[in-house]
């Protein structure tokens, strides 16, 4: 693989993760009429087995009355750490978490779901069984794969593999597996979201700074005036970066999450 | 103005048509006037849209190479010289013209003597290098066919197509122009030009009187894609049908192209996606995808980014005219959306609409819309 074909691949992954986590939520509105969240922030309890009293922000939830999903995304699971972390991230959510869209901000049960790529399921499945007796989890854990289907239309296809989930209608239809076309994720976001909570790959942050973010800080007199030959100057500090990329991840009650870590412009 | 026999002076309507005009209904009777009788006369013009008072955006904006002295200024007419210092050359063209204000809020069109040159080298481009506080009009061929259809039906004259241009996309978005001397209707080149994935460019045409066997042409006229037409008689028949069509067309086009930023107020909001819909599946080869993306970076002044080419296509475009970014998906085989980004002026809009139509293939533009039976 070239240095080109791996900046591909990585920014290709970062956006069918993106696309997959909107899958779910497509389906979840389109066939179970529930609405879902990109990235909405829990309180854990000091029962947490990873980290209590912290808040955590799952890649995406969704609720039915008192009953809710979180669901942990990745499509590659490219090292043996990538494994565990998603693994700890399934640990961390198997808690009474708060901040539920209810009086109490809690639901009486939610499964949690680790969405990968088809090629990863299995060992992830192996994995999670290998660890089963020391995780001791309270909640369902469900491994859902996704694959691009890009025969006519482009389209996601999604099923679950072994644990099933607590809800015996969205159960039956992850169990059979569905596909959601690409055009459809377009009006819930697709092309708006940029980031979720995962680090995106720095060709593809840059890619979104220069088309998105700079070429819309000129004026348009100064565009005018530079007539698509001359150079603009643009006066841009890390901290006011950071600010407008945050406007690029999804919207959760006001405040947009995830943030994108300072680290990578400074 | 007639008086009999006597044949009115055309430097005194001239004259009357850039200092005296008030509005449109006073200057009907003097261009039919001006271009009786003389076959060499013509008047032109073509039509914009903003979202700014034209007027002021006009006296307002001193452009490098150009000069505006300035005639008269009424509430619907402004009416001036235009000069334009062409470097390349070192020489310049001049001209006269009016800006008429339209009944439609965000559209105006323009009236001119001045021969193809100002035309094209001067008017147009003035109005280009305004960008993107005005707009030229970009119509497809499909809106060609609407205003010759409906010129046809309520004038209940026979429209004739006497010259076309069509163009046709071929390998490695080479373009083959063909320039057609027909004599026939109009619908009939059009249909032609469809059934050979031609598309009409530019069209002369006359609205002809058919009595028993007898033919009178009762008016003769140029229209292009590029909004630009010329009238050699009866400029009141085609002031009533065509100018007033194409008005339309282009409010409808404004107000489906504006408002589609993101940002708005320091805020940002959900996008407003587009559709261009082909009717057929364009998109039936992965090489189409390639040739979009060919066709897309041989805009001017834009960045195009690919993201995903192969077998669906994700591109970044942005437009380095204003800033305007898009992103750009083919989805399925028989359409591309577009989603603008934080921003995305009307003006970028239609150019790029435009530049697709042209160097790729002419579709509709509609609102992207999923139907709830699909979802």
């Amino acid at each position: 693989m070239s240095f080109e074909s791996d900046i591909h691949r990585d920014v290709d992954n970062y956006e069918q993760t993106i696309g997959a986590l909107l899958a779910v939520a497509q389906h979840m509105k389109r066939d179970h009429s529930v609405d879902s969240w990109f990235g909405r922030k829990f309180r854990t309890t000091d029962m947490n087995k990873v980290s209590k009293n912290t808040d955590v922000t799952p890649d995406l939830t969704a609720q039915l009355n008192d009953y809710g999903i979180v669901v942990e995304a990745k499509k590659n699971f490219s090292r043996e750490d990538d494994y565990e972390d998603g693994i700890t991230q399934a640990k961390k959510y198997d808690d009474k978490l708060i901040g539920w869209n209810t009086q109490n901000n809690t639901v009486a049960n939610h499964d949690i779901i680790l969405l990968t790529h088809v090629l990863r399921g299995v060992t992830l499945e192996d994995r999670l069984n290998a660890r089963i007796n020391e995780f001791d989890h309270q909640r369902k854990v469900v491994i859902v794969e996704f694959a691009r289907n890009d025969e006519v239309n482009a389209s996601f296809v999604l099923r679950r593999r072994g644990t099933g989930f607590s809800s015996s209608s969205l159960d039956r239809k992850f169990h059979a597996g569905f596909s959601v076309r690409l055009e459809h994720l377009i009006p819930l976001g697709f092309s708006e979201i940029k980031f979720y909570d995962a680090e995106p790959p720095m060709a593809y942050l840059l890619q979104i700074i220069w088309d998105n973010l700079l070429s819309e800080m000129p004026t348009e007199e100064e565009y005018r005036k530079a007539a698509g030959k001359r150079k603009i100057e643009i006066e841009v500090s890390v901290d006011d970066l950071c600010e407008k990329l945050k406007q690029l991840a999804p919207k959760q009650n006001g405040v947009r999450l995830p943030e994108i870590p300072k680290k990578m412009l400074d | 103005m007639s008086c009999g026999d006597c044949k009115p002076n055309a430097n005194l309507l001239l004259f009357q048509l850039f200092e005296k005009a008030n509005n449109v209904k006073d200057l009907l009777p003097i261009i039919d006037d001006y271009l009786v009788g003389n076959p060499y006369r013509q008047i032109s013009g073509l039509f914009v849209m903003s979202a700014s008072d034209v007027f002021n955006v006009i006296q307002k904006n001193k452009l490098e190479n150009y000069k505006i002295d300035k005639k008269t200024e009424t509430n619907d007419v402004l009416s001036f010289k235009l000069i334009r210092h062409i470097e390349k050359s070192n020489r310049s063209i001049s001209g006269n013209m009016l800006v008429l204000r339209s009944k439609h809020p965000n559209v105006y069109f323009t009236v001119s003597d001045g021969n193809l040159e100002f035309i094209m080298l001067g008017m147009k481009r003035y109005f280009e290098e305004l960008f993107p506080d005005v707009s030229t009009l970009k119509l497809s061929s499909k809106h060609l066919q609407t205003v010759l259809n409906n010129l046809e039906r309520t004038s209940n004259f026979k429209i004739i197509a006497d010259k076309t241009v069509a163009n046709k996309r071929i390998y490695q978005n080479k373009r083959e122009s063909a320039v057609t001397y027909t004599g026939i209707n109009f619908k009939e080149v059009f249909e032609r030009a469809s059934e050979e994935d031609r598309w009409i460019d530019k069209i002369n045409f006359s609205a002809v009187k058919e009595d028993n066997d007898k033919r009178a042409m009762v008016m003769n006229a140029f229209l292009s894609r590029s909004s630009v037409y010329r009238v050699s008689n009866n400029f009141s028949l085609f002031y009533k049908n065509i100018i007033s069509d194409m008005c339309g067309i282009s409010q409808t086009l404004y107000l489906l192209y504006t408002d589609r930023s993101r940002r708005k107020h320091n805020e940002v909001q959900r996008a407003k996606p587009l559709a261009i819909e082909f009717g057929y599946a364009v998109f039936d080869q992965p090489k189409k995808n390639k040739q979009l993306i060919d066709a897309l970076r041989e805009l001017t002044n834009s960045s195009v980014s690919v993201i995903h080419g192969n077998p669906y296509l994700h591109a970044s475009v942005v437009d380095f005219l204003d800033g305007s970014s898009y992103d750009l998906w083919v989805l399925s085989q028989n359409k591309i959306i577009i989603v603008p980004q934080l921003r995305a002026t009307y003006s970028s809009i239609n150019r790029i609409c435009d530049h697709i139509f042209r160097k790729f293939s002419e579709g509709e533009v509609k609102e992207f819309e999923v139907a709830a039976n699909e979802f």
